[in-house]
């Protein structure tokens, strides 16, 4: 591999490396390890290179960080997918293969705004909008995990940006202010002045208040069940048969 | 192996091994970034 000429030497540089070792002649499986190694050329200490979500935090749910695609490849960290999957590549179909927009879009599936009007989701013509997913479609925080050490786990509150939100609000258009509140946008710079990490109200404008899940709601009372009488109840009796 | 940088002022990576990808259906190309060099290691020794 040669570097372009001209090449930024002051700009930090992350080297992947993914491998395999295919154990199934001897009725075993495919060990799969990946490594990546960040330098700056000029010599000087490296920046902070993308942590926004640890790859334990995928593993809750992810075990072994198998999936469809690469299936078998020795690509199961975060820290290689992104090295990928950065905002320049594309699906020919037009689907970005960034990581934060190609995550959203596959847990959203069938409630992004785009399916439910009927149009296709996928990537090289493979259908992914009937994915059953497991948790609250709301619920950033079951990924965004502040507890989990990543350097950048406040982006998705603090960097609101027109690709990373409009993934799952795909039937906003920010250049004309449809459904936006006939707001239009032409950057991502304004973003943070409305939608803030937390405001006063839940169901607000802020990004917590906005992915409130209801059922965790601090306005909900909590349900209070009052046993009204027990049928049945006599010795001998079974209070569990309902008699109809 | 792959490699990649991060631009100045920027926060997510850029690739310097890219390739064109072709839908055949539309005909439609986009730019992917990949890997190069899928070697495999035979029987040997390391250390
Ligand atoms: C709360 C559990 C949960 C978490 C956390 C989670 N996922 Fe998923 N994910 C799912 C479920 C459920 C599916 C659908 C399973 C299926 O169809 O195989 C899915 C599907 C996927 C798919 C598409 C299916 C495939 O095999 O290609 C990808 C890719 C994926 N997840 C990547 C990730 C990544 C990367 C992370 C971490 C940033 C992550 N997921 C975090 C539950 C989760
Ligand atoms: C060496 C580059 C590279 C790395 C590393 C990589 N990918 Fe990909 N990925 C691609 C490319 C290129 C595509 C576009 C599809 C294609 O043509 O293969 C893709 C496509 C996908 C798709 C879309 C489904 C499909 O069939 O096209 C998913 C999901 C995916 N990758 C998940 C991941 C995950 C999760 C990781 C990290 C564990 C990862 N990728 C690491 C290059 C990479
Ligand atoms: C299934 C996992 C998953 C869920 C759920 C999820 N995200 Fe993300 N998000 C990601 C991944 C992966 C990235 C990309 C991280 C990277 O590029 O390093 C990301 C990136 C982002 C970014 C961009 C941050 C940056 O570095 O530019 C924002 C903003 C964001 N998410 C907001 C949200 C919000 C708001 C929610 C809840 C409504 C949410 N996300 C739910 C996986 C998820
Ligand atoms: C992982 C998918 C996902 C991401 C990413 C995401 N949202 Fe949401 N958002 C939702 C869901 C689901 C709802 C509830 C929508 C509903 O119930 O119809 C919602 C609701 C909202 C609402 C309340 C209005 C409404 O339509 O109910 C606002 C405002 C909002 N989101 C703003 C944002 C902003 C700003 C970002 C980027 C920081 C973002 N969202 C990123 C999934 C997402
Ligand atoms: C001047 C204030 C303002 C600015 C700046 C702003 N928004 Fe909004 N945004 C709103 C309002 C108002 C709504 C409507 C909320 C509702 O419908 O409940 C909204 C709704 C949204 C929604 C949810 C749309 C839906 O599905 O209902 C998303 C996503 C969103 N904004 C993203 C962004 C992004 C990304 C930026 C920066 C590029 C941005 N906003 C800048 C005021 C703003």
């Amino acid at each position: 591999m040669v570097l372009p000429s001209g090449f930024d030497r002051t700009a930090t540089h992350t080297v992947g490396v993914f491998g395999i070792r295919d154990l199934r002649e001897f009725v075993l499986n495919i060990d799969e390890a990946d490594a990546v190694f960040h330098f700056v050329p000029d010599g000087s200490k490296p920046q902070q290179t993308p942590e926004v979500i640890k790859t334990q935090t995928c593993r809750k749910c992810h075990d072994n960080m198998r999936f469809d695609t690469h299936t078998g490849s020795g690509r199961i960290s975060v820290e290689m997918c992104v090295l990928c999957h950065n905002p320049k590549s594309f699906d020919p179909n037009g689907e970005s293969l960034d990581m934060g927009v190609m995550t959203h879009r596959i847990h959203m599936n069938s409630s992004l705004p785009s399916v439910v009007a009927g149009a296709k989701f996928g990537y090289r013509g493979k259908d992914y909008s009937k994915i059953l997913y497991s948790a609250n479609k709301r619920d950033c925080a079951v990924c965004h995990e502040t507890t989990a050490g990543a350097a950048q786990a406040d982006f998705f509150e603090t960097k609101a940006t027109r690709a990373a939100c409009g993934s799952c609000h795909d039937n906003v258009s920010f250049a004309t202010g449809e459904n936006h509140a006939n707001l239009p946008q032409v950057s991502d710079s304004q973003c943070a002045t409305c939608h803030t990490v937390q405001g006063e109200l839940e169901f607000d404008l802020s990004i917590r208040g906005a992915h409130t899940v209801a059922t965790k709601s601090r306005e909900l009372p909590g349900t209070t069940f009052e046993i009204l009488d027990v049928n049945d109840g006599a010795p001998g009796r079974n209070p569990l048969s309902l008699s109809a | 192996m792959l490699i990649a940088y991060i631009p100045r002022n920027g926060t997510k990576y850029e690739s310097y091994i890219t390739r064109n990808a072709t839908d055949a259906a539309t005909g439609e190309v986009a730019s992917q970034a990949t890997s190069e060099n899928n070697g495999t290691w035979k029987k040997g020794r390391f250390r």
